[in-house]
């Protein structure tokens, strides 16, 4: 274990609230026999799936039931035998609470409810090393990324970016360190660091896969100081692992979990603006999606993920390996929760409120706080910004976040364009430290759609330009077309008429004077035939 | 004296050929405003500004001082952007902002006479004659062309509705004042 050299810009130091569910190990709690499984077909970032059973299909556990097109996106599996029962719209676990088209299971009465693979591996508390190793060495690193992806492995720390594209531009430049992100930064959320204490040995295996994958210089593991006994399981685990891992410890700051902090931390290189972090060398992944890519290798795809149930609404707060699909209402009922609540999907600083408690867990839901509608706080007054610069001095990106708020507010989307919008990782430090209570995320989150729309709108007006251009150009080419069609066909019938003219009278003339003349010379030589034959 | 009225003389000739040689070497192709002014335009070619498409329009705006504010599809947003671009007041909109929208075919009374797929300006619309016809809905710009040619009135228009991949964040402001 080492302690980290380098420092972010900014941060913050909210409560933790982590003592609700750390000291609570992964338990499962799966559906209930009433409960219907619910796999949203758009999970994470990347272009829509498509089913590719019907209604009234029969599935197993772990069956792909959708196919995806293009290199960012991945499938989605079944965590249980059942029966598909309807595909159509449901709600989605999403900040807007509209609907989305899902894939709706009827769970088996007999089927089973554990993720039976990942639960054999624990009680064995050993990989086969060289298993691994071996099947490693006999697939090329297409092939093992084509596993990732079919595995439907995304980043399950949040944002759900399919681990595939990471890896595939990993594997097109040279990687010099590979980051593992254990930071798991955000209040109340304790996923991660369960994850790291009890399943080690899993994230180091797929720590090893990345390693033979990407061939890094140095491969780092990025835990912050508050979760000593996940650095200590860690430390344990790569004692026996081929790999060489370095365990740094950071301090416990926010947002020090967001991709570009934590390579900033460890590296101390800044990701510049509008790059991905392979134009630096560094591909950062979570410890939870690396374990779950490793599973993804050895074809057990990700049906299930560990989440954090907490907060004062939920009798027993804890975390929980849960199937992917399972209604939310299911999983906190199961937890005792009875009251009415608020529920936050992530965590406080970055999560957003559910609208409807019947939206299934995503891949990427890795807490829920449940809180008690009676204890929530009122909505504390909102002031005018007084310039104070707390935002300027507390921003992770080294953003101006009151110019950008400013320039929101006065619908200025040019100027904060200008003043990198899109760095901004909407992490809610400035919202954090703000004196006066301005929603300063929420004037950038409304910014960024109001500019990404008129973008898009952008896009289409060019491709209809393109569109409608072709289209007249069309037009004309078929006018002209017919036009020289029609000049073809009326000078080849003057021309016709013309020879007729000149050329065709005599020839029949000609023809016809040549008959006459021959039937008179057949006339004549009848005529001799006779006179002889007489 | 004459020194002067030469050097003066000799400059002059000198900045005449410098002008004369720019003009010929930098001579922009094409209508740089009228493009400009298309860019902002939103390309649905409805004819609804009464011109017969947007680059006409773009074109009347830009050489016959044709109004800003004759875009309905376009909206507040277009004449604001045509206000600025120009250098001219902005005005209130001749006829109500339109949502966008989509024309839908009713397949089962379509008739396949193809009018619809000659009125359409985006080439957006598939049939052929005596076939079903279909409206491909990611280049349908809502024009509303189709409408009128249709002998069977089948066609209507559908307004587009927001799913999860095009939502975005609501404007704050709209909190504040209803607190």
């Amino acid at each position: 274990m080492t302690l980290t050299n380098f420092k972010f810009h900014g941060g913050i130091h909210p409560k933790q609230l982590k003592d609700l569910s750390r000291d609570r190990a992964i338990e499962s709690i799966s559906w209930r026999d009433e409960d219907e499984i619910v796999i949203t077909l758009s999970q994470g970032i990347g272009s829509l799936n498509h089913p590719i059973l019907s209604i009234g299909d029969s599935v197993q556990a772990k069956q792909r039931i959708s196919e995806c097109y293009g290199e960012i996106s991945v499938p989605v599996h079944s965590p249980c035998d059942g029966t598909i029962t309807a595909i159509e719209e449901r709600p989605a676990t999403h900040p807007s609470g509209l609907q989305a088209v899902a894939i709706v299971i009827k769970p088996d009465a007999d089927s089973s409810k554990i993720d039976i693979n990942k639960a054999n591996d624990l009680v064995n508390h050993k990989i086969d090393v060289s298993k691994l190793s071996e099947l490693l060495s006999s697939l090329t690193a297409e092939e093992i990324i084509s596993k990732i992806r079919i595995g439907g492995v995304i980043g399950l720390g949040g944002a759900g970016f399919p681990t595939c594209a990471k890896l595939h531009g990993g594997i097109k430049t040279n990687i010099e360190t590979l980051i593992i992100n254990g930071m798991e930064c955000e209040p109340r959320i304790t996923c991660d660091d369960r994850l790291m204490r009890e399943r080690a040995i899993e994230i180091i295996a797929g720590v090893e896969i990345l390693d033979h994958l990407l061939h890094p210089n140095s491969i780092k593991i990025g835990v912050e100081d508050n979760k000593p006994e996940a650095i200590l399981a860690l430390e344990i685990a790569t004692t026996s692992s081929t790999s060489s891992i370095e365990i740094i410890t950071t301090p416990t700051l926010y947002p020090s979990g967001g991709e570009r902090q934590l390579i900033q931390l460890l590296t101390g290189k800044e990701v510049p603006s509008g790059t991905l972090p392979s134009a630096i060398g560094v591909v950062c992944q979570n410890v939870a999606t690396v374990a779950a890519l490793y599973h993804a290798l050895l074809e057990r795809p990700l049906t299930h993920r560990v989440v954090t149930v907490t907060g004062d609404g939920v009798e027993s707060a804890g975390n929980y390996s849960v199937p992917i699909g399972i209604p939310i209402d299911s999983l906190l009922t199961q937890c005792g929760v009875v009251d009415s609540v608020r529920i936050t999907v992530g965590g406080p600083m970055m999560g957003f409120e559910l609208h409807n408690s019947r939206s299934p867990i995503t891949k990427t839901v890795n807490c829920l706080i449940v809180e008690k509608n009676s204890s929530l706080p009122s909505a504390p007054e909102r002031y005018n910004c007084i310039r104070c610069a707390s935002c300027s001095d507390a921003c992770p990106a080294k953003l101006m976040p009151q110019q950008l708020y400013w320039a929101a507010q006065s619908r200025d989307f040019e100027q904060t364009e200008k003043l990198n919008l899109f760095d901004c990782i909407e992490c809610g430090c400035c919202d954090f430290v703000c004196p006066s209570k301005i929603p300063l995320v929420s004037y950038y989150r409304y910014a960024k759609g109001v500019i990404r729309g008129a973008k898009q709108e952008q896009n289409r007006a060019d491709e209809a330009r393109v569109r409608h251009e072709f289209h007249d150009a069309r037009i004309t080419r078929e006018k002209a077309e017919k036009a020289e069609k029609l000049a073809k066909k009326r000078a080849a019938l003057k021309a016709k008429k013309e020879s007729n003219k000149s050329t065709d009278k005599p020839n029949d003339a000609d023809k016809k004077g040549a008959a006459i003349r021959a039937a008179i010379k057949r006339a004549e030589a009848k005529k001799k035939a006779a006179a002889a034959n007489s | 004296m004459l020194i002067a009225a030469l050097v003066i003389g000799g400059m002059a000739t000198l900045f005449g050929a410098l002008l004369g040689y720019a003009s010929v070497h930098y001579k922009v192709e094409g209508d740089p405003i009228t493009d400009k002014i298309d860019q902002i335009l939103p390309q649905t070619q409805c004819g609804q500004c009464g011109y017969p498409g947007c680059r006409p329009y773009a074109e009347a705006i830009s050489n016959e001082g044709a109004a800003i504010n004759l875009c309905p599809p376009g909206g507040e947003t277009v004449m604001v952007s045509l206000a600025d671009l120009l250098d001219r007041e902005p005005v209130a909109l001749e006829q109500e902002e339109r949502p966008p929208s989509l024309a839908l075919i009713d397949e089962k009374t379509c008739i396949g006479c193809t009018l619809c797929i000659q009125a359409c300006p985006v080439d957006a619309i598939l049939g052929a004659a005596k076939l079903m016809h279909t409206v491909i809905a990611t280049e349908c710009t809502g024009c509303e062309l189709c409408l009128a040619p249709c002998p069977v009135d089948c066609i209507t228009m559908e307004p587009i509705p927001t799913d999860i991949t095009d939502w975005s964040w609501p404007d704050p402001d709209m909190f504040k004042v209803a607190a």
